[in-house]
């Protein structure tokens, strides 16, 4: 692979050198962050091929988002592949489902926002961890309150609905 | 867990004027509310967190089984996602049809009618994981469901079967899974039925667990199974009559657990899978026990009359790697 423009430099990490990619949210922030945390997005690893000058644009993710999804990448990608069923692979699983965990502590309203920059950015594992935050936040909801929660319309008759509920009522009660 | 949405399905949005991302599948009768357009002359007043449909669906998806179907009532986009839901998990506790009121024969006929209610309804698409735990005192009517249910739910895409009956008079229809679903199934657990594989009809390619309890199979149909399935990891056999000898063969490198439990008719336990790393037998002391160079083997457990004295005949030497060993044996009697 030619060495992208957008490929703004090298840094040393941990003593060791690595090559870095600068982000660039729809605020205009610039993150500079290592090529292979930000190669976990699809959509950025595709821009970093493509190349380009003065780095990559991210129209649809602002500075707050971005920053916790690259928190999420670095993370995610700073984890080696230990040898399966070793003390150090549960360990850093360990690890890895501890630090996901503090990161879904936040509102709603985040949430989408992660979700909707996870789906643009195409970073497979932060959208299962996201979408399956919000599913268990809503399980235990009624219709209605997931209606206002998301702002979705009742697009049923009051008759299909009306059988709706008695179908579940006679399955599920 | 892996994403499950189809990958044609994330570039399903459009960015709005104003920088909001909105859903492309949006129209009159769409549910979900992100419409910012305001040339619409439908102004929708809403300040909280919007999803693309597609997204809500998927997120509607994860949910369990029981509250996703209540969900169903939400809007039809989430009515068509319940329809497709991909985890279906069958039980009196999921069901709710242990009620103190009812008869033994209630709770079968309940159960089964409710399964039937949700099986028929549903799509029989997306489905991964299907798990039936079929109540006691199911009568052969309630059995004769399970053909049709499935035939809905064990299609091409599905992980994870579980069908566990009471000591019925099943025959679980090994064919079912030469439709393209023993391409992608990855857990088998049968209990209470019968199982007759067939090297006609070919192995499970994908298969890494395989549980069998109460299950009447024989010991060359289950080695016909075995030799073509050569992802297995995780083999459990448990009162398994029929088996007289469990030949493991060698082309099952990745099995690194093996449990056999109880089986009244086994007397040879000859594996050669090279790479079993966990042992767990008990049963009894006639059956023949060879387990191969078993050099990964790190944790084993025995309980049968004469366990010690394999213990200190056979291990020493052939299991170097061994850490842990947990024997248990009756009125054994050596010097």
């Amino acid at each position: 692979m030619a060495a992208a423009d957008s490929c703004d430099g090298i840094s040393t990490s941990g003593g060791g050198w690595e090559k870095t990619v600068t982000l660039v949210s729809s605020d205009d922030a610039r993150f500079e962050v290592r090529e292979a945390a930000a190669s976990l997005s699809q959509t950025v690893r595709r821009m970093i091929r493509a190349g380009g000058d003065g780095g990559i644009p991210l129209p649809k993710v602002d500075a707050r988002t971005l920053s916790t999804v690259l928190e999420y990448c670095n993370k995610h990608a700073a984890v080696p592949a230990p040898a399966p069923e070793s003390s150090s692979a549960e360990a850093a699983a360990v690890d890895l489902e501890w630090f996901d965990k503090e990161l879904m502590h936040v509102d709603l309203a985040t949430l989408c926002s992660l979700i909707r920059a996870a789906d643009y950015l195409e970073v497979a594992g932060l959208l299962d961890l996201t979408c399956k935050t919000v599913a268990d936040m809503i399980k235990s909801k009624t219709a209605e309150e997931i209606r206002q929660m998301f702002g979705i319309q009742n697009d049923f008759t009051p008759e299909e609905e009306e059988q709706l509920s008695r179908e579940n009522a006679g399955v599920f009660e | 867990m892996s994403m499950e949405r189809q990958p044609d399905r994330w570039r399903r949005q459009v960015q709005a004027p104003d920088g909001l991302i909105t859903s492309r599948a949006k129209s009159k009768g769409s549910p979900c509310l992100q419409d910012d357009d305001s040339q619409s002359g439908e102004i929708q007043i809403y300040s909280g967190p919007s999803l693309p449909e597609d997204i809500l669906c998927h997120i509607h998806s994860l949910m369990p089984m029981r509250d996703a179907a209540q969900a169903a009532c939400v809007s039809r986009a989430f009515l068509h996602s319940w329809r497709s839901h991909p985890n279906l998990d069958f039980s009196k506790k999921t069901l709710g049809s242990n009620k103190k009121t009812y008869g033994n024969g209630e709770v079968a006929r309940d159960f089964s009618s409710k399964v039937d209610h949700i099986l028929r309804k549903h799509s029989g698409i997306g489905v991964k994981k299907l798990k039936i735990h079929m109540p006691e005192f199911c009568n052969a009517k309630d059995s004769c469901y399970l053909d049709s249910w499935l035939q809905i739910a064990v299609i091409p895409g599905i992980e994870d079967l579980v069908l566990a009956l009471w000591k019925a008079k099943y025959n679980f229809p090994y064919s079912l899974l030469s439709n393209g679903s023993g391409d992608s199934i990855r857990s088998l657990h049968l209990a209470g039925c019968s199982f007759r594989p067939t090297s006609e009809l070919g192995g499970l390619r994908t298969l890494t667990r395989l549980h069998l309890r109460d299950v009447c199979i024989k010991g060359g149909e289950l080695g016909s199974l075995l030799s073509s399935s050569l992802t297995l990891e995780q083999l459990e056999i448990m009162n398994c009559d029929g088996i007289v000898c469990l030949k493991v063969p060698c082309l099952l490198q990745r099995l690194s657990n093996l449990k056999v439990f109880e089986c009244r008719t086994l007397r040879v336990i000859d594996s050669k899978a090279p790479n079993i790393s966990r042992f767990s037998f008990t049963g009894d002391h006639r059956v023949k026990l060879s387990l191969g160079e078993a050099l990964q083997m790190n944790n084993l457990f025995m309980c049968f009359s004469g366990a010690v004295h394999y213990a200190r005949v056979e291990l020493p030497s052939s299991m170097p790697n061994l850490e842990t060993a947990t024997i248990y044996s009756g009125s054994e009697v050596y010097s």
